[in-house]
């Protein structure tokens, strides 16, 4: 573990991203503490400027509600939306990619037929069509962004189950007379665990996004305020409070980057190999 | 398997060699520092070596010890990270070691060229085999327009490719191992070096494609007067090629000279100890096996194919055909094949890793193929394989205790009974039990070895299946890894298979062999027998290919 | 495997998936909470009982399920995809008018992304290639990774913030401008100056995408024993990186940028709500606004199958590119 630590630490990107990450992560976490009364709740004059008042530090927006608690109650979803998501979508890909790999033929035939449609189909409409149909929760909208984010764990998964099942190792474990089950999940998957972590990392910054997308096309839960819905509502007040529109973007594009420089330090710290090659 | 018929007049002008007296390199106190944090501080360190004008000098050593960054020195290809830090090295009058990025581009090609070890990495796959040729003269300004074509006909009847018409269009896909490193050697020769560079150009090739290539080096110094650095780890190679021989290890030059001295009279102790090691052609006397046939094989087949879909054809290789044999306790039967032979496919039939289209396996009296998959489970306990990778056949993520107890424990042992026998069989197979604490890669390759074959002899088996379990070691780990399986043979009295490419390997443990070409044992008797007088004529082209059978006569 | 086989597979499995989807489509609708019909009808059929009816009338209703399946699918194949209640036309009709304005946004932000992709990639490649200026290669993975983590629709905005509403200097909404009734050139010109920006936008977020995957493509190339070859005949090094490492690169490159394809569709949903660009993705989002589920479900197929199409494409162009699936067929 500590040699992990060691090699995560000298990307510096990486700890900057995971200090961000952190700090996102313990506002999402004190939310309530820190803004107990509802983001929705319209609470002060509309549209005060930020930075001019000290209870509103960001400001309002068109309809009096404060900037601040948004940002705070919105980091809330996105993390939320994208972790639970991304597990979802990771353990079907996983089971997916697995079952496909170890045991080919016809199972891997229709596995990856249906993986590639799934690739196939435009993620964001689908997601769209998703939520739209089954009217938007965060049920739906986590449940439609696992179902388009699944298949390149899959492809993933499968990819190092087939190149590890011909690895000497695992046929030493069938020789062994080892079970199936032990073979896949005690010899097989452990080692292709590395690249997923590193995969799934990074699924979680696009589901942030695709979250995002999805409440700035009207498509968000209502009882939870997110920050793609604040861009959204702030969209016909560009000219006039363009703030309204950049502070939760900022919020996004962080949040989004901080994931990214973290997963990159992760993979160099998983797969050191791969690191010394690339350099 | 010369076609010097080929040459034709294209082979008439590639003649002319320099004056002789002079060398043509010169290498003095070379220095190479690795990058700080390397398990030495040189990869190459103080060494000098001269090669003379059409003279073929081989650099001997094991994995690691510099052989090969000594020759990409004189093309100016070392790899990232690595400078020359002192030292000159001399082309003629040249030293390389100052000469400018434009100037070495200049000598890359016409003055030195390079035949690799992977000749199918070595070339683009992307572009016909002829257009990477063709892009050499034209980085030369050499053969322009139609000339270029004809010199690569003229160079590729000359390396002995067949239709040279014909291959001119293909891509290197399309072509076979040996084709593909005739071709790296044409391109070498296009434009009549004064030195090539061989770095390990016939380890990826089979022993009867390797005598050819080595004969068609032979043929190129003789008519171009090319001077050749023939980097190998094979000192049967070496036997058969080398003028002069220099041997390094750990990045020093222990010892030069010329080759019947070196290897008749090795004087570093470095020296002795490879070429001690490396194991003769004449099989050894062995203890007499018993009586009790433990395995046999009856007429067992295999055919791999793509089976076809609504729009692709079906392909079919005969991989093994109706192979029999007989195995008894304490015996050592050697399967002997090429690449694509089939004899991988038949091993790891026999342990039913690979499930044969028909015959019989009979195990202890049993088949088998036919006996519930509940009491094979049982029987194939004690059926055991050891691999041929000692990298990939161990578990990355799994500490040696793991790896040595899972299967015990599969088949209901208890872990702890099972950890005791491990601590004695880690001794046995000559580690400390300190071993079972750590991580495969911890391990050197050799030792990994011997965790692989102490894994299957947790099992109690009576029989073990080993693929090629040598041939991925350096010549010394693998004298005392084949030492190990006698020694466990006798102890144990197992009855192993025993499958090689390596004619020298078979005959230090095989009381039986059987050659396989191409699906099929063309020839199966006591080793003894057919070493001395070898019946079906592929087993005569085998035995005829073998490498450094001067050597061996040295040696007498 | 001769090329009309080949492609006659091609076409037979890029007309399955979009049957696939089709039949998606009626599984989702048959999922979804309540009866399809008003599900379908949205708040509109709430007013409107006889177009309830036409709905279960389109949809079998009383039917068994694989009757109504194979009702919905002989629509489809039909190009019947249903009847717009609130803009009282058919779908296709409505998605018809709307297609080329996505086709030329998406084509454009597909040659924009990838021009600026492979040359900002190969260039990062090329000074680590050259271990000169590395500094370049940090600049252009770090742009790279901001635009990688810029959600795109509000990068759209801020661009209409900078660009239009700050610098007035390109036109923010629609393909056209208003009145002006431009005929030839002038129309052209009007036209691609409302490109800019929503091309721009989209791109830049695929830009990222292809100046990563283009890099990485490229330095594990650069491994590769031909690479070495290269320099041993003499190349200067711009010769191998070009002809030996970028050729080859392109390969994996082409494959992705044809994945890549259904994310650009789905991005151009977004990027044509902001900029109010008048393709099926604004459909899209009317059909939201208005739930207008048929219309919702139209806009889907026929965007899906728009990037099967571009896929069918790059399948096809990737043969050309690499000689071992053009002679062997095999190999995938």
């Amino acid at each position: 573990m500590s040699g992990f630590w060691k090699r995560y630490r000298r990307n510096w990107g990486a700890v900057a991203g995971l200090a961000i990450l952190l700090f996102v992560l313990l506002i999402a976490l004190f939310a309530p503490l820190l803004y107990p009364v509802s983001p929705w709740q319209m609470s002060a004059p509309p549209l005060l400027d930020p930075f001019e008042n000290s209870a509103f530090p960001l400001g309002t927006d068109m309809l009096g509600r404060d900037i601040a608690a948004g940002l705070v109650h919105g980091a809330r979803v996105s993390l939320l939306v994208g972790t639970i998501s991304t597990l979802c979508a990771v353990i079907a890909g996983v089971g997916i990619g697995s079952l496909a790999g170890y045991f080919g033929g016809w199972i891997d035939d229709v596995l990856m037929r249906i993986t590639e449609f799934f690739q196939t189909i435009p993620q964001l409409a689908m997601a769209v069509v998703l939520v739209a149909i089954f009217t938007p929760s965060l049920v739906s909208i986590v449940t439609a962004i696992a179902l388009v984010s699944w298949p390149p764990v899959a492809r993933l998964v499968r990819a190092e189950v087939l190149s590890l099942r011909e690895r000497e190792f695992v046929e030493a474990a069938r020789v062994l007379g080892r079970p199936t089950h032990l073979i896949l999940f005690d010899e097989i998957l452990p080692n292709a665990l590395p690249p997923v972590i590193v995969t799934a990392t990074l699924m979680i910054a696009t589901a942030i996004l695709t979250e995002a997308a999805l409440s700035f096309l009207g498509l968000g839960d209502r009882n939870f305020m997110s920050w793609g819905f604040m861009i959204g509502a702030a969209r016909s007040m560009l000219r006039e409070a363009p703030w309204l529109s950049v502070m939760p973007g900022v919020a996004i594009l962080l949040t989004v980057l901080a994931i990214n420089l973290a997963g990159e330090g992760l993979n160099d710290a998983l797969n050191p190999r791969l690191r010394q090659r690339g350099e | 398997m010369r076609s010097t018929r080929a040459c034709g007049s294209g082979a008439n002008s590639m003649g002319g060699s320099d004056a002789r007296g002079t060398p043509l390199v010169r290498v003095e106190n070379l220095s190479i520092r690795l990058p700080v944090g390397g398990d030495r501080p040189f990869a190459i360190e103080g060494i000098s070596f001269t090669v003379d004008p059409g003279e073929i000098v081989c650099v001997v050593g094991e994995s690691g010890s510099g052989k090969s960054v000594a020759a990409n020195t004189l093309m100016g290809l070392l790899p990232q990270g690595l400078k020359i830090s002192s030292g000159r090295v001399l082309l003629g009058d040249e030293d390389l070691a100052q000469a400018s990025a434009a100037r070495m581009r200049a000598l890359r090609g016409r003055e030195v060229s390079m035949i690799f070890q992977e000749p199918l990495s070595a070339l683009n796959p992307l572009y016909r085999v002829s257009d990477q040729i063709t892009e050499l003269l034209g980085a030369h300004g050499a053969y322009p327009g139609k000339a270029g074509r004809q010199r690569i006909l003229d160079l590729f009847g000359y390396v002995g490719l067949p239709e040279p018409e014909r291959l001119i269009e293909a891509y290197p896909f399309q072509l076979s191992g040996g084709q593909r490193q005739r071709v790296v050697i044409a391109m070498a020769l296009a434009l009549e070096p004064k030195l090539i560079l061989a770095d390990e150009p016939t380890t990826a090739l089979d022993v009867t494609t390797q005598a050819q290539v080595l004969d068609l080096l032979r043929k190129v110094r003789k008519d171009l007067g090319t001077a050749i650095l023939f980097v190998t780890h094979d000192f049967g190679v070496v036997a058969d090629i080398a003028d002069r021989v220099l041997v390094m290890e750990k990045g020093r030059l222990v010892e030069a000279g010329a080759v019947e001295d070196v290897l008749r009279r090795p004087q570093h102790s470095y020296t002795q100890k490879l070429i001690g090691a490396v194991p003769r052609l004449e099989p050894l006397d062995l203890p007499p096996p018993g009586d009790e046939i433990v395995l046999a094989a009856e007429g067992v087949d295999k055919r791999f194919g793509t089976p076809g879909g609504w729009f692709r054809k079906a392909r079919h290789v005969h991989a093994v055909a109706e192979a029999s044999f007989t195995v008894r306790r304490g015996e050592t039967l050697g399967i002997i094949g090429e690449s694509g032979s089939g004899k991988s496919t038949l091993g790891r039939s026999i342990v039913r890793l690979i499930e044969p289209d028909a015959g019989r396996i009979l195990f202890r009296g049993r088949d088998l193929m036919t006996i519930s998959s509940g009491s094979f489970r049982s029987e194939r306990k004690h059926l055991q394989m050891v691999f041929q990778d000692p990298l990939s056949s161990l578990n990355p993520r799994k500490r040696v205790r793991a790896i040595l107890t899972d299967g015990p424990v599969a088949h209901g042992e208890s872990r702890a009974v099972a950890e005791v026998r491990a601590a004695e069989l880690i001794r046995l197979v000559g580690l400390t039990p300190a071993a079972l604490e750590r991580f495969p890669h911890e391990f050197s390759g050799g030792q990994r070895q011997r965790i692989g074959i102490a894994r299957a002899l947790m099992m109690e088996p009576d029989v073990i299946v080993a693929d090629e379990p040598v041939s991925a070691l350096d010549v010394s780990v693998q004298a005392q890894v084949l030492e190990l399986f006698n020694e466990l043979q006798q102890r144990l009295r197992l009855a192993m298979v025993f499958i090689t490419h390596d004619l020298r390997v078979a005959a230090q443990l095989c009381h039986t062999v059987a050659v396989m070409q191409r699906g099929r044992i063309v020839e199966y008797g006591p080793t003894a027998s057919v070493f001395a007088d070898p019946q079906h004529a592929y087993t005569r082209q085998l035995f005829a290919a073998v490498p450094g059978k001067a050597f061996d006569s040295w040696r007498k | 495997m001769p090329f009309v086989t080949f492609l006659a597979g091609r076409i037979f499995k890029a007309l399955l998936v979009i049957v696939a989807i089709a039949a998606l489509n009626f599984l989702l609708i048959r999922l979804a909470p309540g009866d399809p019909a008003s599900v379908m009808a949205g708040e509109a059929g709430a007013t409107d009982p006889k177009y309830v009816d036409m709905l279960r009338a389109r949809f079998g209703l009383d039917q068994p399920l694989w009757k109504q399946l194979a009702l919905y699918l002989g629509q489809i194949v039909q190009f019947d995809l249903g009847f717009s209640y609130r803009n009282q036309v058919p779908v296709i009709a409505l998605i018809g008018e709307r297609l080329p304005a996505t086709l030329l946004l998406m084509a454009s932000s597909f040659v924009v992304s990838l021009v600026l992709g492979l040359g900002l990639g190969m260039a990062a490649a090329g000074v680590r290639f050259f271990g000169r200026a590395r500094w370049l290669d940090s600049a252009i993975m770090s742009i790279a990774l901001i635009f990688y983590a810029t959600p795109l629709f509000w990068l759209a905005l801020m661009m209409v913030l900078v660009f239009s509403v700050q610098l007035d200097w390109l036109p923010a909404f629609g393909m056209e401008s208003v009145g002006a009734n431009l005929k030839g050139w002038a129309r052209i010109v009007d036209i691609a100056q409302h490109l800019v920006l929503p091309t721009l936008a989209l791109s830049l977020f695929f830009m990222s995408v292809y100046v990563r995957l283009a890099r990485a493509a490229m330095m594990e190339v650069m491994t590769q024993d031909h690479v070495r070859t290269g320099f041993a005949k003499g190349l200067t090094g711009g010769e191998v990186l070009r002809r030996h490492v970028f050729r080859n690169a392109l390969l994996p490159i082409v494959t992705f940028a044809g994945i890549q394809l259904g994310q650009v569709a789905g991005g151009a949903v977004l990027i044509e709500t902001v900029f109010a660009w008048p393709g099926i993705g604004r459909l899209m989002f009317d059909a939201l606004l208005q739930r207008d589920y048929q219309l919702l479900l139209g806009v889907f197929l026929v965007t899906s199958a728009t990037v099967i199409f571009f896929n069918l494409l790059t399948d096809i162009a990737y043969r050309f590119v690499d000689p071992r699936i053009r002679l062997e067929g095999g190999a995938r």
